[in-house]
């Protein structure tokens, strides 16, 4: 390590890393120097020209932008200065030339830099009396981003964001000089996961996002900082309501996750919780219908059932629960004289997993830090979006990147090495012999080396991931990242003990070894792969309780429905990313009408039953979630709650998950896998980005698509009594013959994939336009 | 792609000219250029193809240089210099002779698709101030009456091709070089070139 620099800034020593950047440098020490283009996790660009300073240099003294000035040794920087405050109040009277003033309306105005910094460092008085720049105000340039060019400053952020870090520059500086603005090409929308960051970012009411625009002002918000369940990422987030409505995500900068991006769905997936579809109140199933009823008679039915000791009672859990809810469940499974086995979780592509004492858990920074990243696993852009994200860091810091097909084909263009169909079979086996590949060898042999490795698709086998992760562990120094996606599954193989999926439920489960059955927070019906097998089981179980947001296609064959409330603002929690950082999940707005947590409904029951030894608050719930943890911090309420605790705590308590080793009969001819917006419930009533996963298509490669005669770009996928017309998109990296199905888009998802599905060539002459 | 083969078979020897392809972005929009005589929205997609960035990521670059045209220019792309030397020497009534004889008014095209009009920043012709370019053939030291003479004579005889030896010769005064375009089909041509004084006697 090299030593620190000492440069002399206002007349005070600091002390700062060399290369820093003279901004970040002041930033640490507390000094604050104004800016609007440059940003902390951006390239520096020093277009704005608002955080210029006085630096002594040989030459006497000079103003330099501070965001491109690396300190050096005995610098002597002065930020106040007369001639500092002149080139400020320069700059800013230039800025707002041509900058409207219309901030009654923005939807900045009261959190807006400019506004800020104008009213700190502003000339006081404009003498602007000519006509400002004239733009079509805001033009919709995506479905979900509004921009209006008369706010913009052309600092560059939204554009060096998309190219930088998100790697989707569909947005950039169209014309020069007087005429320069942020535009995106004709009919090439600004469509992008991470397209909100931008939103946040901006430091002026250029770009607004339609779920946000006129809905309230700054001032007028509450916010929590909470944990985004999206995923397994565990983004740190701030929520924001106002007359308690939820109304805007940010993100928040957790340096060793998300550090300040979200994905957008993640931003914009809250709008449902305003939803008037909402479940208010506990419903029962009648001969003919459904109708309203109380708690009390539920818990009383219910303990009817549970009282008679012979009945068997098995659990299938959403993975968007809080740690304390899985607790909780489990708690009440073994009250129940259950064994560990009851508990299900809702994902389809549950596998071992590579747990033990001999393995080293990566966390997310490693990716950074390591010689090359190994990839096989879903779609990291469609599942895990901030992991992507943290990929792509990586490979611009001269990180090697190896990826295996056939499902992260994004990150083909990036990838040192790529294993497509010579390679990787299209059942996702390696074909040829792993140690006789040379490329991967090159980079992994004897270096340090993080893997993220999961199911790519439920065909694949368990034993080719093995495979792959033997010859890894063997020769290089392994870190690894065990890709799940879902939720807080985490979170759930730590505190349920053991952990079966979809897969094993409609294969275990029938009306001989279950007489009642919860379904918390899931739509297997919906969503699974397994679904026609799970939509058969749940309707010969003789009783079915729902625990759910929204009636959806699971929930409407329970016979009993109770109203929750939803794990994004409305309970109390922790929540256990993929690198097991358990972090806090707060409460902002409360619940509609009876819709209570989880953990309350199961209290209740059990009080009810009245069941003892069990739990009787959260913050029981979520000491017991922790109490055999080996740590001497554990991620208690407590704990997280401290300032320097805010980020998270990694724990390290190996989880067990446990899978049936038959593998699925599928054909070779396709592979399914999640995109990143779909069809869930929660999507549906969220009203910005409900249309963002309506498309229906299919991938494959040309020769694929010629194969099956899809030349037309459309084709029909028929099965039994099902028939859906879906666009061909045509995906080069796949292999031929193989061809990628989307479950979670509608009506895609009631095809049962275990089955032959028939995909013909579209009679029909007229080419819908489907976006 | 609405590019013929050829063209793209050109394209293709461009970019490999780069080591890096996005290098080639500078030329292949010449070469749009020289297809419809302006960047077209179907050219950058082509382009931004074959470089592999996005299509607005061209369309950027396209519209910094305000020689990449946006739109079809007329047949006579007529350029007057309106920066210092020039100004001084008068050019303010040049451009005033122009727009009046054309009717149009900066960067404009007429109907008739004949002329487009455009005042310039220094077109390098300081020592024969002041000057105008007609596709980009280089006219020094005009005089008003000359400027008129030269307009009506594009308008009446409507030649097919423009030299800047014979536009020189015909309208212009005192030079301070020799200009010229070492390929001839002017505005459309994929560079415009120029080359210091006595070096172009070869040409036509």
């Amino acid at each position: 390590m090299s030593d620190n620099v000492k440069i002399n800034v206002n007349g005070l020593q600091i002390e700062s890393e060399p290369n820093k950047l003279l901004i970040e440098a002041c930033e640490d020490s507390g000094i604050h120097i104004p800016r609007f283009c440059w940003h902390k996790r951006l390239d520096p660009v020093g277009m704005c020209r608002m955080c210029l300073v006085e630096v002594d240099t040989p030459r006497g003294k000079m103003l330099v932008p501070s965001c491109t000035t690396e300190v050096s040794d005995e610098m002597v920087v002065d930020t106040e200065s007369e001639i500092v405050k002149k080139a400020q109040e320069g700059v800013l009277e230039f800025l707002l030339i041509n900058h409207p003033l219309d901030c009654p309306i923005c939807d900045k105005a009261g959190e807006c830099p400019l506004q800020d910094q104008t009213m700190a460092y502003g000339p006081g008085e404009s003498r602007f009396v000519e006509e400002k720049r004239h733009f079509e105000k805001p033009i919709p340039i995506s479905e979900i981003i509004l921009l209006d060019r008369e706010r913009c400053i052309l600092c560059a952020r939204c554009t060096r964001f998309s190219d930088e870090i998100s790697g989707d520059p569909l947005i950039e500086f169209i014309q020069r000089g007087n005429k320069t603005e942020v535009n995106t090409f004709p009919n090439e929308p600004f469509k992008s996961y991470f397209s909100g960051n931008t939103v946040q970012i901006c430091p002026v009411g250029a770009l607004t996002s339609t779920s946000y625009r006129f809905k309230a002002r700054p001032w007028d918000l509450k916010s929590t900082r909470s944990t985004c369940n999206g995923c397994s990422m565990g983004c740190s987030i701030e929520l924001n309501s106002s007359q308690n409505k939820m109304l805007r995500i940010l993100g928040v900068d957790n340096e060793h996750t998300n550090q300040g991006w979200l994905c957008d769905r993640g931003r914009y997936n809250f709008e449902y919780l305003n939803s008037d579809q909402r479940i208010k109140a506990p419903l029962k199933k009648t001969e003919s219908d459904r109708e309203e009823t109380t708690l009390q008679d539920v818990y009383g039915d219910l303990s009817k059932i549970i009282e008679d000791r012979s009945n068997k009672i098995t659990f299938l859990l959403g993975s968007n629960l809080t740690n304390e809810e899985f607790t909780s469940f489990n708690e009440f499974s073994n009250q129940l004289g259950n064994n560990d086995n009851s508990i299900y979780l809702n994902e389809d592509l549950l596998f071992k997993g590579f747990f033990d004492e001999n393995i080293e858990n990566a966390k997310i920074e490693d990716l950074n830090k390591s010689d090359a990243i190994i990839i096989w696993a879903e779609d990291l852009k469609e599942t895990l979006p901030i992991l992507y994200l943290r990929v792509r860091q990586a490979v611009k810091n001269g990180v090697k990147l190896v990826v295996f097909g056939h499902t992260n084909s994004t990150l083909a263009d990036i990838s040192d090495v790529y294993y497509s169909g010579e390679t990787v079979s299209n059942n996702f086996e390696i074909v040829k012999d792993i140690s006789k590949l040379k490329e991967i060898k090159e980079h992994i042999k004897d270096k340090n080396v993080t893997a993220i490795l999961g199911k790519a698709s439920p065909s694949q086998s368990d034993k080719s991931i093995e495979k792959l992760f033997t010859y890894l562990k063997d020769n290089s120094n392994l870190r690894l990242l065990n890709a799940f996606n879902g939720g807080n599954s985490f979170g759930a193989f730590q505190t349920l003990g053991s952990v079966k999926g979809n897969r094993e439920f409609s294969s275990e489960i029938s009306k001989e070894t279950t007489d009642l059955l919860f379904v918390v927070g899931a739509d297997p019906v919906g969503k699974s792969i397994f679904s026609s097998n799970i939509k058969n089981i749940i309707n010969e179980i003789p009783t079915v309780v729902a625990l759910d947001l929204f009636m959806h296609e699971t929930s409407e064959l329970a016979d009993y429905i109770v109203p929750t409330s939803s794990t994004l603002g409305e309970k109390e929690g922790t929540f256990t990313n993929i690198e097991f950082r358990t972090s806090r999940i707060d409460k902002l707005i409360p619940s509609p009408g009876q819709a209570l947590s989880d953990w309350e409904f199961i209290s209740g029951l059990s009080n009810f039953c009245k069941f003892e030894g069990m739990s009787e608050s959260l913050t029981d719930l979520n000491n017991k979630s922790f109490d055999s943890f080996d740590l001497d911090t554990k991620p208690t309420f407590d704990n997280l709650d401290k300032p320097r605790n805010l980020d998270g705590i990694i724990n390290t308590s190996i989880p067990k998950i446990i899978t049936t080793d038959e593998s699925i009969e599928f054909s070779d001819t396709f592979f399914v896998g999640k995109k990143l917006y779909g069809d869930k419930v929660t999507e549906r009533h969220s009203k910005s980005i409900s249309l963002l996963g309506s498309s229906q298509f299919i991938e494959g490669n040309e020769t694929t698509f010629e194969k099956f005669k899809l030349n037309s770009g459309k084709c029909i996928l028929v099965q039994e009594n099902i028939e859906i017309t879906v666009s061909c998109k045509i995906n080069p990296s796949l292999p031929d013959g193989l061809i990628f199905f989307p479950k979670n888009r509608r009506n895609i998802n009631k095809l049962d994939f275990s089955k032959n599905i028939q995909i013909l060539p579209s009679h029909s002459m007229e080419v819908l336009n489907v976006n | 792609m609405s590019w013929d083969e050829k063209l793209i078979k050109q394209a293709k020897k461009i970019v490999k000219l780069y080591p890096q392809k996005r290098s080639a972005l500078g030329p292949l929009l010449h070469l749009a250029q020289s297809k419809d005589g302006y960047i077209s929205d179907d050219s950058v997609s082509v382009i931004s193809e074959l470089v592999g960035i996005t299509e607005v990521q061209v369309k950027s670059v396209s519209t910094f240089y305000s020689m990449y045209k946006q739109e079809p220019t007329g047949k006579y792309l007529l350029s007057v210099c309106k920066s210092i030397s020039c100004e001084i020497n008068n050019s303010n009534s040049i451009i005033d002779i122009v727009k009046d004889f054309t009717g149009l008014n900066n960067n404009e095209t007429d109907e008739e698709g004949l002329f487009t009009f455009e005042a310039v920043e220094c077109i390098g012709a300081c020592g024969g101030a002041p000057a105008i370019q007609v596709n980009y053939e280089t006219v020094e030291g005009l005089s008003t009456e000359n400027t008129l003479n030269l307009c009506e004579w594009l308008k009446n005889e409507t030649p097919d091709l423009v030299v800047a030896d014979e536009l020189q010769n015909q309208f212009g005064g005192t030079k301070s070089f020799d200009w010229a375009i070492a390929d001839n089909s002017g505005t459309t041509g994929s560079v415009p070139g120029f080359q210091t004084l006595n070096t172009t006697k070869d040409k036509k």
